[in-house]
């Protein structure tokens, strides 16, 4: 008995120290994600990032983010899926995710390993596409679909410019 | 404690348990190790992004903001915040003062109220924020660049983050907004009276989307203490007040309600008595 609480004992420890390493590892390569964007605004003016974390499950899952847009008169959303691991849908809405009306402005099929962009002024007219005359965006809601895998760490990095 | 830890400490628990148990154990304990497999590192289901100071004060300046001495917290306040709780709000607070001196062109009260936020850093230990990369130094330097300074307050905005990201106190930086929006709101709302009441009631209805998030950022916290509970009702008492006004009723929802005089400096007064708890 003593053997195996014995070894039961290295292994969580061993495990402890490799779920450490592992986001270690995610950290780093969120701040790179971040760095890369951040280089990549050319005469844009970084406003603030917000990086999101998920697991890949055994299901999908979602994690939904919500950026205010009236503070500045048009703002570039970018975001990295270089940190990300799995199959991540992002979608953007102009309402929140229990509003059954809300219009998707915005799909990428899968960020991982990309990089994607959009203005507020292209949001705007996305939804001009389908609403006559709307009031500009004062938020949008960002919904990344985590689809069911092997379980991993991810994250998705985004850098707001103006 | 993290879960990482937790568990380390448990299995060398049980490692020293072991090894020290002198007495054989007749019939094996019946334990159930309870691996959560919830990120160890991770965000909520929902979340927001908290605008920094800079975006924040854009936008009350755009509401009619302007300048005049003796307007933001006095930095004599500074040795009254003893709490973590009024430390971190007033963080936000001060932020938001420092900001204000710079897009008004006033160095030595930047100076000062810089000095301050690190003062007010260093308290609740996340002083080395400023140390890194001889960040305050810097700062000190460009003190009358305006442009170079939003720059580098970008840098101390980004690694305060940082820093209440790793160690596991983001729910924090809702506590710092707060109190940011709240001193931005005020400092605003001294000019509403000589203001367009159509024009303030449209930047008014912007900022009650920030009021919505700062609420919900702060019922997230779990470890709230005293000073920050009242901060959240009385939001959630102004959040009520501002939903009820008649000229946001009658939008039902869409649009943006023509605010009157009356309810314009209903707002000015709550947010003068919101400000003053914070900051007492």
């Amino acid at each position: 008995m003593k053997s195996i609480i014995t070894i039961l004992s290295f292994a969580l420890i061993l495990t402890s120290f490799g779920q450490q390493d592992d986001v270690t590892q995610l950290k780093n390569e969120v701040k790179e994600a971040k760095e890369e964007l951040k280089n990549n605004l050319g005469s844009q003016k970084y406003d603030g990032s917000k990086t999101t974390y998920y697991e890949v499950r055994n299901t999908v899952n979602h994690k939904d983010l919500e950026i205010i847009l009236f503070l500045r008169d048009n703002y570039s959303l970018n975001f990295s899926g270089k940190a990300s691991r799995g199959k991540v849908r992002l979608r953007i809405y102009d309402k929140p995710a229990d509003n059954p009306d809300r219009i998707m402005l915005f799909e990428v099929k899968n960020i991982s390993g990309k990089t994607a962009s959009i203005t507020s002024n292209e949001l705007n007219q996305n939804l001009e596409f389908y609403v006559q005359n709307p009031q500009s965006l004062r938020s949008v809601y960002v919904e990344y679909e985590i689809q069911k895998g092997k379980t991993d760490r991810g994250a998705i990095v985004l850098v707001l410019g103006y | 404690m993290n879960k990482s830890k937790f568990i380390i400490l448990f299995s060398l628990g049980l490692l020293l348990t072991n090894c020290t148990e002198e007495t054989p154990v007749k019939e094996a304990p019946t334990a159930i190790i309870e691996v959560d497999t919830t990120d160890v590192f991770g965000s909520d289901q929902y979340e927001f992004v908290l605008p920094r100071p800079f975006a924040l004060a854009a936008s009350f300046q755009e509401a009619g903001m302007s300048y005049a001495p003796g307007r933001t917290n006095p930095v004599e306040n500074v040795s009254n915040y003893t709490t973590k709780g009024a430390q971190l709000i007033n963080f936000g607070v001060y932020s938001t003062d420092l900001v204000y001196n710079i897009i008004n062109d006033q160095p030595q009260q930047t100076m000062l109220y810089f000095n301050t936020l690190k003062d007010l850093a260093d308290k609740f230990g996340m002083g080395s924020i400023f140390t890194e990369n001889d960040l305050a130094i810097e700062i000190e330097k460009n003190i009358s660049n305006k442009d170079m300074l939003e720059s580098l307050l970008v840098d101390v905005h980004e690694r305060s983050q940082e820093f209440l990201e790793d160690n596991d106190m983001r729910y924090l930086s809702a506590i710092q907004f707060s109190g940011a929006w709240v001193e931005g709101m005020y400092l605003a709302s001294l000019d509403f009276a000589t203001k367009d009441p159509a024009e303030v009631g449209h930047k008014i209805s912007d900022q009650m989307t920030l009021v919505k998030n700062t609420i919900k950022g702060l019922e997230m916290y779990p470890n709230r203490d005293e000073s920050i509970n009242q901060v959240l009702e009385e939001l959630k008492a102004f959040e009520a007040m501002y939903n009820n006004f008649e000229s946001v009723l009658a939008t039902e929802g869409v649009g943006f309600p023509e605010l009157t005089q009356e309810e314009i400096n209903q707002i000015a007064t709550k947010i003068g008595e919101i400000r003053a708890l914070i900051i007492a």
